[in-house]
């Protein structure tokens, strides 16, 4: 039996600035901030679970981290404090407080102070290095939600295949960084948004203090000058009982949508590649990672384009096998280096699908939904092969 | 174990002569909804040959025509009556019969000395003979809405009550029988339609030997006037695999758009009475439902109906359906003159547009309101009951 603590590096603001603390993590507490260790419980991974308090030299210890602040000292030194723990081995967990684009300076000084086995856990999907194990919170997410209605969903799909749906296209842009907001103007621009697609975006009020991480200052001129900002915020489906309910929280999939639609545009949360712009937090060019948006689509089956950095979907074939192309339904914009390039092959691409007639894509839709068992490799390649990887590791 | 004959009077036309005969009927055939529904029932029947009537077995005869005026017609339903049977129940549901002229019961009863019965889709109860049956209630379960559609359709619509849904109503008017486009035109001369509804309809292409039937002389210089024949066809869903396949049409319930709306127009066959003795002519003792308000009654789907007067109360009356609830009412429906009922639903519909409750009212609906079991235990089962009790 393996053992193991889970716990978690908080910060919360004390009378004399950020204070840090921990906090023992058990599974299903609160689901939605411990989905690793709910994962390998709920799944039957055989683990004794250990309070912080007990942990020794046979103990691994995964230490969930809320806040990466380089800046902050005491954060440091309650690292450090961490490393010097009596344990078998150190997993630093980036994935449940759904870290980003982390610097790279934070895996130097960790592993710089850190004199035992040292592992972090992230949901970069390249491998950067032999240290880090790959695991993505929403896979937790969509497991527990989606699969209950999903076979009610295929099922009725095939039911109503005799039918046209109502629109080609599903593009839900949720917070408008700017390269979704670009996007979302090439096609209100060309007249091709509200005739072609079901979609949605915010505006600036939603999460206004974030404004320059969505659209660097850099981008702004040309932000202010898209003729889209007259149509948004456009949110048909939001706030109906919360303001967290809406079309890509990941705790809900808006069947709805996939129904009434042939294809997504899944706008991911980078796009272009960032460095030293006032406002905006650095990118990095060995970091790639996708969110619930492109799962839903895996999930439902939905043939989509996606709108990421490059080589996102090679890193989902290589890595996982998920079956996301056809004869008629490739992604060869996917590998275009250069950003802008890139861009400008997924605005043909969708020029492209969009001049095909709701015929056609009705046939095509199908033949992809009836050839396509992206569920299976999810559950199988991508979430329990990346819980076996970490658990073997303990 | 009740002995029964099913067989059906058909046409057989040939370049010297048109001939009427009689074919057996046997479950599972195409058109065999009665004898089917008694086999998938479990009902104690052997079925019989015509060849094999006897004085023990009971004769069910579905008419494919109810031409009154053809001669080797009433020829051969006099053969009918003069064989050798229990009892007979002529079927004039199972080839979808309406507003069917009553010299055809006229001249049954009096040629028939045996005991006779009528099966047909009137909801006013008009003789002691006339058994209600509708074909249609066999394809709503076995194919308009199957049960694992509707359990599917249950789970997915609880699933979804955190979303909004994109329209509010539903409004499929298929055929452009007049009452159904000048309803469709009031909402878009409002400016009403689009914004509100997912809405369909054909236009004169479609079967167009039947415009006459649909647009009565008398209405087609009013509907001349209809702006919203500028939009027409409007089949957003049509014709994808074969023409036949269209939103409003009876094989298939499409689900997607109960999915996505609150409410439903039932825009049944007939509206307004005609008294003009002609093919456009209706019965004011004849009101009769069809799959559109069974889809509704199967997927628990708030309504109005657009019908002729009191159909929801015949419908309450003779089998407990339970359509109301506070904030969803049918005080139209009594309302005898066609002209003003038209106008309270319209009235009604403009209302209902404006509710800021309905997502709620809705799901309130959908939870409480079981009138897919009366439509199983009532309508159905109830109905075959009634009719097996007399064989």
């Amino acid at each position: 039996m393996k053992k193991v603590c889970f716990f978690k590096l908080r910060r919360k603001t004390g009378d004399s600035g950020f204070e840090w603390f921990w906090e023992d993590l058990k599974p299903n507490q609160t689901p939605h901030i411990s989905e690793l260790i709910t994962s390998l419980h709920n799944k039957g991974y055989s683990m004794e679970l250990s309070n912080y308090d007990s942990i020794n030299q046979d103990t691994s210890v995964v230490c969930v981290v809320e806040c990466i602040d380089m800046d902050d000292i005491v954060f440091l030194d309650n690292l450090k404090k961490i490393f010097k723990l009596n344990y078998k081995k150190l997993f630093i967990e980036l994935v449940t407080y759904d870290h980003q684009e982390v610097s790279v300076k934070f895996y130097d000084f960790c592993r710089a102070e850190c004199d035992r086995e040292l592992y972090f856990i992230d949901k970069n999907l390249i491998d950067v290095a032999d240290d880090i194990l790959y695991f993505d919170n929403h896979s937790f997410h969509v497991d527990m939600y989606v699969p209950h209605y999903l076979n009610e969903y295929k099922k009725i799909n095939k039911w109503c295949r005799k039918f046209g749906k109502a629109n080609k296209g599903l593009f839900l842009s949720g917070h408008i960084r700017f390269h979704k907001i670009q996007l979302l103007n090439f096609l209100y621009e060309n007249n091709l948004l509200d005739e072609n697609f079901l979609w949605s975006s915010t505006d600036e009020h939603w999460e206004p203090s974030l404004f320059n991480e969505f659209v660097p200052q850099s981008n702004e001129n040309e932000f202010r000058n898209f003729k889209i900002l007259e149509r948004i915020p456009n949110m048909h489906d939001y706030d109906l009982f919360d303001k967290f309910k809406y079309n890509n929280y990941s705790f809900q999939v808006n069947h709805m949508h996939y129904f009434n639609s042939y294809f997504e545009v899944i706008p991911e949360t980078q796009f272009y590649h960032r460095e030293y712009l006032p406002g905006t937090k650095d990118t990095r060019k060995d970091w790639n990672n996708f969110s619930e948006k492109t799962l839903k689509a895996l999930l439902m089956d939905h043939p989509f384009v996606m709108v990421s950095k490059v080589n996102t979907l090679k890193y989902l074939t290589d890595k996982f096998g998920f079956d996301i192309s056809m004869d008629n339904w490739m992604h060869e914009y996917d590998t275009i280096e250069n950003d802008s390039d890139r861009m400008n092959a997924i605005q043909s691409k969708l020029k492209n699908i969009l001049s095909m007639s709701k015929s056609d894509l009705h046939d095509l839709y199908y033949e992809y939904f009836d050839s396509k068992d992206n569920y299976s490799i999810f559950v199988n390649n991508f979430y329990n092969a990346s819980l076996t990887k970490i658990y073997n590791k303990f | 174990m009740k002995r029964v004959c099913f067989i059906r009077i058909i046409k057989k036309q040939s370049i010297t002569h048109i001939d009427w005969q009689f074919q057996n009927v046997k479950p599972f055939e195409l058109i065999a909804e009665l004898p089917t529904s008694f086999c998938e029932g479990n009902y104690p029947i052997e079925i019989i040959d015509y060849n094999d009537l006897d004085s023990n077995t009971s004769l069910v005869v579905s008419l494919t025509s109810t031409d009154v005026n053809d001669a080797f017609h009433l020829d051969a339903l006099k053969k009918v009556f003069n064989t050798n049977c229990k009892n007979i129940f002529i079927d004039l549901s199972t080839h979808d019969h309406q507003e069917i002229p009553i010299q055809i019961y006229e001249f049954c009863r009096m040629e028939c000395n045996k005991e006779l019965y009528f099966l047909d889709k009137n909801l006013i109860d008009v003789a002691d003979d006339i058994i209600y049956y509708e074909q249609h209630m066999w394809h709503a379960i076995n194919s308009v809405v199957p049960n694992r559609v509707l359990n599917n359709f249950k789970q997915l619509n609880d699933w979804e009550k955190p979303h909004i849904r994109s329209k509010k109503g539903l409004f499929l008017s298929g055929h452009i029988r007049f009452h159904k486009l000048e309803l469709l035109n009031h909402f878009y001369e409002k400016g009403l339609l689009d914004e509100n509804f997912i809405w369909s309809s054909t236009d004169e292409t479609w079967e167009p030997e039947s415009f006459r039937q649909f647009i009565p002389f008398d209405k087609e210089a009013e509907y001349r006037k209809f702006k919203i024949l500028e939009r027409i066809p409007h089949m957003p869903d049509f014709d994808f695999n074969q023409i036949k396949k269209q939103g409003g049409y009876s094989p298939n319930a499409n689900i997607v758009h109960y999915l996505s709306t609150y409410f439903e127009i039932i825009l049944e066959t007939q509206f307004y009475h005609k008294d003009t003795n002609d093919y456009c002519s209706t019965r004011s003792d004849w009101n009769n439902i069809s799959e559109k308000t069974f889809k509704a009654i199967r997927l628990g789907n708030p309504f109005i109906m657009v019908s002729k007067p009191n159909t929801l109360k015949l419908l309450k009356d003779k089998f407990g359906f339970d359509f109301e609830m506070k904030g969803w009412m049918h005080e139209y429906d009594s309302i005898q003159n066609d002209t003003t009922r038209m106008e309270s639903i319209k009235n009604k519909i403009e209302s209902v547009l404006q509710y800021d409750n309905l997502h709620d009212l809705y799901y309130e609906y959908f939870t409480h309101k079981f009138n897919n079991d009366i439509f199983i235990e009532n309508f159905y089962n109830q109905t075959l009951n009634i009719i097996f009790n007399k064989f």
